[in-house]
């Protein structure tokens, strides 16, 4: 029982991971042919470098991410707060329901919706004038809202509701409490969910598709693009330096964490036996 | 006569079709440490929250210090409230912890610091000032947040089950450094509580609470020896609860002659008028004031021991009476050696003074 267990398992991780070290392994092919193994070589790390089309992709995807991901914290944790906090308010299932939408919503209808929404305003109020990087970004936002609300509300549920009242208590106002106590409180709950958005939007290559214009192509719609003419090897360059920044943006983030969480037990474990 | 620093009048408070209090009116003094006593779902933590403003009353009114409650912020009002769960704010040191209330009452830095160190001083913390609450053991966090419920001097101080997440021990310590703290500031207290010995311990006064009314109003002694109804009696400590009917006056004055199933003809004190002869009552007599002796010829009634149960300071005792009732027995255990606990299916004669006993109506 124990052996098919194992061999299962290493099944799944073997479906999850091959594809990637194959792609690995195929950035260091030598030949021009994508299928045909040519021996060891660097150089489509060189061309890359000196692809412009593609840096400056990854220049308007990084900016486009981090622009996105900041806008949609910021409206996520008010929708998350206002939705686990201000109780009892008429509709509220509604809201909440309407607030997860985007999460399960076809992203050919966000973004055909979308675009929709910026030709119009754009005939109506003259902005945001054309198809760019602003339209890529609003549109980024708008669903990585809907994952940073979800992200708040889940850490607000379980969060001891009485450090708010006591910091009221002690003559603390609404906004005070919120900026003092639970935005310092639930840091952690926002910094994963601007990743999250953050990891969203560089993934992104349907809705942005739709509101891009010239001159703000993402890194995921230009790879796209390339792959369709052909797969030529320096994708797959450009395929491994992706996935070597997420492994280690990954390694560091859970680092930290467990860095701090050990931390904060030992203290723990000595405040409690000096008692 | 000074006026009362809390006033209720008829506060009613719902949660949908539960009334968790129910049409209340109440006084209390300045410089009491008044606890609320009483069960789960008995209306004394939202009697509290009600006075701390996180819940406004339906209707009646609560005035604090004179002045009427309603429509007050809680961080408006001249209390302050130490929480169940201490809530202390998890990213901020003891001393900022402390310095919250005072902060936000706009003073500046140094008198802040001033008066942390003050309040630290109280609760014996100051070595501790810069450390995070993770970083402190459960009554070092308790002390943390009494002094920050304390930094603003507040004319009324509500605690929460304030001792309720320390272990049995701890509790014990800490129940005598809150009557210092007491002591030293001269604040009203108002204690919720579950736990009838610390009620006791703290209270200067104690009010019963069930079902979202006060059963009975009290000190702890009133409450104890002369408990109103059953289930006051049965609730403030060990009690024997025999029901009975009324003969007759007893030969003195203040006393009932009662007719008992349990022990047959016995007389007891009536707390006010003695009750017409005939009327269903309860007699209630308290563990410890019956006297137990092996000599069968003694004075009282007919027992035998059931089972017995030795803790240390005294043996509780689990007797039938000839009738067939069970009744407690609580002896001291005043010698260390040569006196025996009395064994198991032993004949016994208990026997208890009529002052002793406490003639209940409901």
């Amino acid at each position: 029982m124990r052996w098919v267990m194992l061999i299962l398992a290493l099944a799944g991780f073997a479906l999850l991971y091959v594809p990637l070290l194959i792609l690995v392994i195929y950035s260091f092919n030598a030949s021009q042919l994508v299928s045909v193994w040519g021996g060891w070589s660097t150089r489509w790390y060189v061309e890359l470098w000196s692809n412009e089309a593609i840096l400056d992709a990854a220049f308007v995807s990084l900016q486009v991410a981090v622009l996105s991901a900041t806008i949609g914290t910021a409206f996520g944790t008010l929708i998350g707060y206002v939705l686990s906090r201000f109780g009892g308010f008429r509709l509220r299932t509604v809201f909440t329901a309407m607030a997860t939408a985007p999460i399960v919503m076809p992203e050919v209808v966000t973004g055909l919706s979308l675009l929709l929404l910026f030709i119009s305003m754009e005939q109506l109020i003259g902005w945001p004038a054309g198809r760019s990087v602003t339209t890529i970004v609003i549109a980024h936002a708008t669903f990585g809202m809907a994952f940073v609300a979800v992200v708040i509300q889940t850490r607000l549920a379980g969060f001891d509701r009485s450090i708010e009242e006591a910091a009221r208590d002690l003559g603390a106002r609404q906004p005070q409490i919120f900026l003092g106590i639970t935005l310092p409180v639930i840091a952690p709950a926002l910094i994963s969910g601007w990743l999250l958005a953050f990891t969203l939007s560089l993934d992104d290559l349907v809705i942005a598709s739709f509101v891009s214009g010239q001159g703000s192509s993402t890194l995921p719609m230009v790879i796209y693009s390339k792959v369709r003419l052909g797969v030529s090897p320096d994708v797959n360059a450009l395929g491994t330096i992706v996935i070597a920044a997420v492994a280690l943006g990954l390694f560091l983030a859970a680092w930290i964490m467990r860095r701090g969480d050990a931390k904060r037990k030992r203290e723990e474990a000595r405040a409690m036996a000096g008692q | 006569m000074t006026a009362p620093i809390i006033r209720l009048r008829n506060v009613v408070k719902t949660f949908g079709d539960f009334t968790a209090v129910d049409d209340l009116s109440l006084d209390i003094d300045a410089g009491e440490l008044f606890c609320l006593l009483g069960g789960s779902g008995s209306g004394k933590s939202t009697l509290l929250r009600m006075l701390a403003g996180f819940e406004s009353p339906d209707s009646g009114t609560i005035e604090i210090d004179g002045k009427d409650m309603r429509g007050v912020d809680p961080a408006d009002r001249p209390v302050n409230m130490m929480f169940q769960s201490y809530a202390l704010f998890p990213h901020m040191t003891v001393a900022e912890n402390v310095g919250y209330g005072l902060r936000r009452m706009g003073l500046a830095k140094a008198e802040v610091a001033t008066q942390v160190a003050e309040m630290l001083r109280l609760v014996k913390l100051e070595a501790l000032a810069q450390r995070k609450p993770h970083q402190l053991s459960g009554g070092q966090r308790q002390r943390v947040a009494l002094a920050r419920a304390l930094a603003r001097k507040p004319k009324v101080l509500l605690l929460d089950e304030p001792l309720s997440a320390l272990d049995k021990k701890l509790r014990e310590d800490t129940q005598f450094e809150l009557m210092n703290i007491f002591d030293a500031t001269g604040t009203t207290f108002i204690v919720v509580t579950h736990d009838q010995e610390e009620a006791m311990v703290l209270a200067t006064r104690i009010a019963v609470m069930d079902a979202g009314k006060f059963v009975q109003v009290d000190t702890p002694r009133q409450l104890y020896e002369f408990p109103k109804t059953r289930f006051v009696a049965d609730f403030i400590g060990n009690i024997n609860l025999l029901e009975a009917t009324v003969t007759g006056p007893g030969r003195s004055e203040g006393l009932a002659a009662l007719h008992c199933e349990a022990l047959g003809a016995v007389e007891a004190a009536c707390d006010g008028e003695v009750p017409p002869a005939g009327a269903h009552v309860w007699l209630a007599v308290r563990p410890e004031k019956i006297a137990l002796s092996t000599d069968t010829a003694a004075p009282g009634y007919d027992a035998v021991v059931d089972d017995l149960g030795y803790r240390g300071g005294d043996t509780q005792y689990r007797l039938r009476t000839a009738s067939g009732a069970a009744l407690k027995v609580t002896k001291p255990n005043t010698e260390r050696q040569g006196q025996r606990p009395v064994d198991w299916d032993t004949p016994v004669r208990i026997a208890f003074a009529p002052e002793a006993a406490l003639v209940l109506r409901q």
